[in-house]
């Protein structure tokens, strides 16, 4: 089993890095397709309008932890598109971080929409400092999908973006390294699972009941 | 060996900073900004300015890019919000009597 590793991520997130839809906003093409199969998302043209910035995190996780010789991945995120189902395991499972290290997910917190976003990749942090209204912001830089140079939120490409990251802002980061890896099938987590497929210790109820303020406060 | 010490060169090899993010939504907004202001401030181009100013600041703290179509209207709201607030104060602290239109919005100077 490949043992857990940032490093193994963010060499596949740069290999990635410059790939994404055929023609943006147009056609899809083969490997959206693939980023968003892979991540549990069915139906004709990969989805329809379903956005692949989590799938493609997904995508690049899965198989940076792939073990040929047991033909699974100790990658230990379920499947989802769904960066706002990211963000309640990660709540359920306690590894939902104010601050980020590299190799972490990161979740963008959206105000208009009162939830996180977009997740992507820190691939390097850059600096610290403060906005001029004192809110701290962590400068990283990231690799995610479904963007393009002026993050318009469906841009079709996979780039580098260098981003202010803030916990007062309501971002939140994935330290997918603190749990267990196991060549496990993964669950989807934005769709009806069975309970004997879930984890004995995780209070399903209560995280999945709380609304996104609650996961923050939570978190 | 071949060492490749160059970087390659590319929009996907790139680090896309926030600046061409903010410059693409000022850009889009120039318009309803310059319109906001000159309507809170007719004929007072100084005041105009200071506000479109704090449209912008406003702006940038908001950080366009988490914001897409469906979101322009919380940040049109939040512009506008923050440019009433500004000429609030300014009229406080200039302490120079205003004429206000039917609608409350200042309409000239007395």
């Amino acid at each position: 089993m490949i043992p857990l590793s940032p490093v193994l991520l963010v060499q596949v997130a740069q290999a990635l890095a410059g790939n994404g839809e055929d023609h943006p906003g147009r056609s899809r093409g083969r490997l959206v397709h693939r980023f968003l199969r892979e991540a549990g998302v069915e139906g004709g043209a990969a989805g329809g309008d379903v956005p692949w910035h989590t799938a493609f995190v997904h995508y690049a996780g899965y198989w940076s932890h792939f073990d040929q010789r047991s033909a699974t991945s100790s990658w230990p995120l379920p499947i989802s598109a769904s960066c706002h189902a990211l963000a309640l395991f990660a709540a359920q499972a306690g590894v939902l971080a104010e601050h980020p290290v590299e190799g972490d997910l990161f979740l963008l917190w959206g105000p208009a929409e009162k939830a996180f976003i977009r997740a992507g990749i820190v691939v390097e942090l850059d600096g610290t400092g403060e906005n001029l209204n004192g809110e701290p912001w962590t400068k990283c830089v990231t690799i995610e999908g479904d963007t393009n140079p002026v993050r318009a939120a469906r841009g079709g490409e996979t780039l580098r973006h260098a981003r202010l990251l803030s916990a007062e802002r309501g971002d939140r980061f994935v330290r997918w390294t603190a749990l267990t890896a196991g060549a496990r099938k993964s669950v989807r987590i934005d769709a009806e699972v069975p309970d004997e497929e879930r984890d004995e210790e995780r209070d399903d109820e209560r995280t999945a009941a709380l609304p996104p303020d609650e996961l923050r406060r939570a978190a | 060996m071949v060492m490749r010490a160059v970087p390659l060169r590319g929009r996907e090899y790139e680090v896309h900073g926030p600046d061409a993010v903010y410059e693409d939504a000022r850009r889009r907004l120039a318009p309803i900004v310059r319109l906001l202001a000159r309507r809170l401030a007719p004929g007072d181009e100084d005041l105009t300015e200071d506000l479109q100013q704090v449209a912008w600041v406003t702006l940038w703290l908001l950080d366009p890019s988490r914001f897409d179509e469906s979101g322009q209207g919380y940040v049109k709201q939040a512009l506008w919000s923050r440019m009433l607030n500004a000429l609030d104060q300014e009229r406080r602290e200039s302490h120079r009597p205003r004429v206000f239109g039917s609608d409350g919005v200042w309409v000239a100077a007395a």
